[in-house]
């Protein structure tokens, strides 16, 4: 963090010579030029300074009190002696002649005197951090010792000044972990075993769900004692740096104090035994400097809404401007919410990032004097930034154009609601009139694009957007509004409101900028649902909110999902517990039905066996099965390329064999259920003209990317794809590739969750034939792609699936086995109306024979089970020949038995 | 080391009565002015200054304009007056802090006469 540390070459940087000071530096051993100044660690620790540390706190402590008993003593003293009225003391006779009593009184007042020097002096030997910018100004060039000693004691800055007493208590704790240790010298893992009893660093470990216990034993097993020891222990080089480099990052994030998070956190980025022992714990750097900026929002948040709740509080209460140059704003208060007023009540939560928005809106509102519209999706957080504004207006961190000026939310909805077009133009009318005479009203209308398309006037002749454009060209007043990709394309682009607008795109912040985000609501949450959130919550639920839900935006879903999480974990397990990444999995599964929850025992023991389940369904194509688990096995350990679709398969072979029962078989064993199966039929998608019905167009979604915007977490079915277009296959080769495409709505429509499963009937003559002579499925994969699907694949297209799997056509014995499941299905069916059905295994035999056709597989035996089954079952059924609890049996040559239970 | 502790704390008392009329005064002086500019910053009485021609309420005819002008100019001597009691409280302070040493090692000396 800090440029190169200069060294004393008499004591090698350490400060001391032979347990004393060294002569050449004075104890000072090392520093750097940093922000034009030389910070340099200048105070002297050993054991002997330790106590007298502590001691003189004490004394001090005691002085302080006896000169302030002693003051009390004088004053009562001179009322006891003396044995006055209190009002005689105002006389001047009192004072005219001399006693003893007013003699200790005047000696006391000296000494309170004394006192109050003392006290002054130590508030304003209390320093803070300087706000100079630690990087930017050009550094003076020094070479050596004798070059520090030349600069002047202004430039000179002793960071252990400004560390807190908390930090200071860490220092000298690890000095005496290192003498303990044996080691002779201070080395980052003293200061972190030391910083472990604090509490900033006992919250951080909290958050990070470090067991504080294990923690403390494998730290105390490194700073173990090592050997006798000298008596004494320096602070090397490398210390010295790094108690500057804690200065540094606290300097950096804006602290006032060096805290015993900064320094923590030095430690750990200069140790690398340390971050092995904690990256074993699953915590990496990454981890622990969003941990660190948690609690550095924390106490910004507090500082900030100290600041705020003055400023607030010297702001004029009503409408009216400082000045009283402002007039009353009876119609548009009606319409609106005072942002500015609600924020000073504290109605409005602070907003915390979003430097790069705040700067763009001031630059255009300051510097151009224009309107602007936020565009961004929904739950981007528009709102919270016209929020934020109100903020910093409040504390009058804004251009000096904004100050003492209202930020007002016009309602759109109030605005129109229960009038005529025309009624509502009059009201908007008014309203604006206000916002230009008041003079110090700054206007925002969410959602503003609602305006479009509301006419008033003969035959619509006026809209209320060219209205509000017209005025807006006047520039009475500025105006923020705000509204989607979509809507702003839809009812805004190319229009008069659009072209008067200045257009700011709001985008999605980044994970991190989210978690910060997160991390400066807690607060709230955590109070409200009385909970503790572990720093994994939060990253999960931004990580799943980003890939699983797509109705809004980052960082709004994953708000509400913390919050969900936090209420379901109170609604669980009650009051103070903590808020886990699985809790955050939990809720999303339940959420989404998709298995996000960590992999349990049972599910684990499902995954293994995967192929066995879905043998219950799929009959004789054993490769298939094996291929498509192995694929799904590999998605829940996370172990496939995240940027592309969970897996793509092209099930290749005749009608009837399983190819989209196995598709119905994976979508229930994965999803959870055969609703999680987007099915299209390529056969209708033969035109050029259908790239555009696939992915939509003018502004719509399309009957592709839709269905997948809508659940992303499915298995995408392509019936029949040798029939699509080449186009469309050219679309799916970017989907394979990318995992994503653009739909007609310009929205990035996400495919990374879902499984594509594409069947084709080509070359079903070739395998056919190839079965037949026994040739192994391998053999036969390899002819079709290299010879029999070249007409009608491009060879690109093919390899970017994952599997292709040649079904094999059917036997006798696969049919005999298919009827059976289907029997047991409509068994299942009748369990549901307490009926129990059996059939022989000749009966099933026969249907089999009766259902069996080379040429179309299994598909003529459901024909054949529902004439001669469903259809007798059915007769029975209304009938009322068959009621709860009796028994049906199938027989050989078609004959169903009824045995009837005994009535109870 | 307790001997080094009283030593400081001897040399503490000594050097106080310079301390009280150097750092010690600059320090009160500054608390004092910052007390009237935040005051005056309550008052904004430079904003209404400023404004003393603009009319009140956006009342731009002649009337309000008049009104407006001799309100504001009643705001203006109201909120003057308050500053300067505030003002002379604050320069009071720095009065007592000047004065209240030499007061009490007059009023020791001049009790010192009963013994």
């Amino acid at each position: 963090m800090t440029q190169a540390m200069i060294t004393c070459r008499v004591c090698g940087g350490s400060g001391a010579v032979q347990g004393g000071f060294c002569p050449e530096c004075f104890g000072v051993g090392a520093g750097a030029m940093t922000g034009g100044r030389f910070l340099f660690w200048g105070k002297w620790i050993d054991e002997g300074a330790i106590r007298a540390d502590s001691i003189g706190a004490i004394l001090n402590r005691v002085l302080n009190a006896t000169l302030f008993l002693f003051g009390i003593f004088g004053i009562g003293w001179l009322l006891w002696n003396a044995r006055l009225e209190p009002a005689e003391i105002f006389s001047r006779m009192f004072w005219a002649t001399p006693n003893s009593a007013k003699l200790v009184f005047w000696i006391s007042a000296f000494f309170d005197c004394f006192l109050v020097s003392r006290l002054v002096r130590e508030s304003l030997s209390r320093q803070m951090i300087p706000r100079v910018s630690l990087h930017g100004k050009s550094e003076r060039e020094i070479a050596d010792w004798n070059d520090v000693k030349k600069i002047s004691p202004k430039q000179k800055l002793d960071v252990s000044l400004v560390y807190s007493a908390d930090a200071m208590r860490v220092v000298k704790e690890a000095y005496r972990l290192a003498l303990r240790s044996g080691l002779g010298e201070v080395r980052p893992v003293h200061i972190f075993s030391a910083a472990l009893s604090a509490g900033d660093i006992f919250e951080m470990c909290a958050r990070l769900g470090l067991p504080m216990k294990e923690m403390k034993d494998q730290v105390e097993k490194i700073t173990i004692a090592k050997g006798a020891g000298n008596g004494f222990a320096i602070f090397p080089e490398a210390t010295r740096t790094l108690l500057i480099d804690g200065y540094a990052r606290a300097a950096l994030v804006g602290k006032k104090m060096v805290d015993t998070v900064s320094l923590t956190l030095v430690c750990i980025e200069a140790d690398a035994a340390l971050q092995e022992l904690l990256f074993d714990k699953g915590v990496d750097m990454a981890k622990l400097r969003n941990v660190a900026r948690w609690l550095d929002i924390r106490d910004e948040a507090r500082r900030r809404y100290r600041m705020f709740s003055s400023a607030a509080g010297s702001r004029p209460k009503g409408d009216m401007n400082r000045a009283m140059t402002a007039m009353e704003t009876r119609v548009l208060d009606r319409f609106s919410d005072d942002l500015t007023k609600m924020a000073g009540r504290g109605d409005i939560e602070m907003c915390v990032g979003r430097e790069k928005e705040f700067e763009g809106i001031l630059r255009i509102v300051e510097g151009e004097r224009k309107s602007i519209v936020l565009v961004g999706e929904r739950g981007v957080g528009k709102e919270a930034l016209l929020g934020g504004l109100a903020w910093r207006m409040v504390e009058e961190n804004v251009p000096p154009f904004l100050r003492d000026k209202r930020l007002v939310s016009l309602s759109v909805p109030k605005l129109i609601s229960g009038v005529s077009p025309s009624e509502a133009a009059e009201r908007l009318f008014a309203c604006l009139r206000d916002a230009a005479m008041a003079g110090n009203v700054i206007l925002a209308i969410p959602d503003i694009h609602q305006l479009a398309g509301l006419t008033a006037g003969e035959a619509g002749a006026v809209d209320l957007a060219d209205m509000l454009a017209s005025e807006l060209g006047k520039r009475y007043f500025l105006l923020i509004g705000t509204c989607t990709p979509a809507e702003y394309r839809e009812h805004m682009e190319g229009t008069s409101l659009g072209n008067v607008l200045e257009r700011m795109a709001v985008e999605e912040p980044e994970d991190d900028e989210v978690i910060h985000m997160l991390e400066s609501k807690m607060p709230s949450i955590e109070y409200r649902s009385k909970t503790y959130a572990s720093y994994d919550a939060l990253v999960r639920a931004v990580e799943l909110s980003r890939k699983l839900m797509h109705d809004t935006a980052l960082p709004e879903k994953a708000i509400d999902l913390i919050k969900e999480t936090a209420r379901y974990v109170y609604e669980k397990r009650g009051v103070r517990q903590v808020v886990s990444g699985e809790d955050v999995a939990v809720v999303v599964t339940e959420k989404t039905h998709v298995p996000v929850s960590a992999v349990t025992a049972s599910e684990a023991e499902k995954l293994l066996h995967l192929e066995d389940v879905l043998k219950k369904r799929v009959v004789g194509q054993e490769e298939a099965l094996k291929l498509v688990s192995s694929a799904l096995r590999r998605s829940r350990a996370e172990l496939r390329d995240m940027k592309r679709p969970i897996a793509s398969f092209l099930f290749l072979g005749p009608t009837g064999v399983g190819k989209t029962e196995t598709a119905k078989a994976v979508a229930e064993a994965y999803f959870g259920s055969e609703e999680h199966m987007v099915r299209l039929d390529m056969s209708e998608y033969q035109e050029k003209t259908s790239v555009a019905r696939m992915i939509g167009e003018s502004g719509k979604g399309g009957l592709l990317t839709e269905p997948i915007r809508k659940l992303p977490f499915s298995l995408l079915l392509l019936d029949e794809i040798e029939k699509a277009h080449p186009d469309i296959l050219n679309l799916f080769l970017q989907v394979f590739d990318d995992g994503r495409i653009t739909d007609g709505a310009g929205r990035v429509i996400d495919f990374t969750n879902a499984i594509i499963v594409a069947t084709s009937n080509a070359g079903t003559a070739y395998i056919q034939e190839r079965i037949q002579q026994q040739a192994p499925l391998e053999q036969i994969k390899r002819d079709l792609m290299e010879r029999e699907l070249r007409g009608i694949f491009r060879p690109e297209f093919l390899n970017r699936f994952d599997g292709i799997v040649v079904y094999r056509p059917l036997s006798q014995t696969d049919i005999v086995c298919v009827a059976a499941i289907m029997i047991g299905k409509i068994a299942k069916q009748l369990e549901a109306k307490g009926i129990f059905l059996r059939a022989t295994e000749e009966a099933i035999a026969e249907l089999a024979a009766a259902g069996f056709d080379p040429a179309f597989g299994a598909r003529p035996l459901r024909r054949v089970i529902q004439e001669r089954v469903q259809d007798m079952l059915a007769q029975f059924l209304l009938t009322n020949k068959l009621g709860r609890r009796d028994r049906v049996v199938l027989e050989a040559g078609g004959a169903m038995r009824v045995e009837k239970a005994k009535k109870m | 080391m307790l001997q080094a502790i009283v030593r400081s704390t001897v040399g503490d008392f000594l050097i106080f009565p310079f301390w009280w009329y150097s750092k010690g005064f600059f320090s009160v002086l500054h608390a004092a002015l910052a007390s009237v500019f935040l005051w005056q910053k309550e008052l904004a009485l430079d904003l209404w200054v400023k404004n003393i021609f603009v009319p009140m309420y956006g009342q731009y005819d002649i009337a309000g304009r008049i009104i407006s002008f001799f309100m504001r100019l009643a705001q203006i001597v109201g909120r003057t007056g308050a500053l300067a009691v505030w003002a002379v409280i604050a320069a009071a302070g720095i009065g007592v802090w000047l004065a209240l040493p030499g007061v009490i090692v007059y009023q020791i000396i001049f009790n010192l006469g009963w013994l």
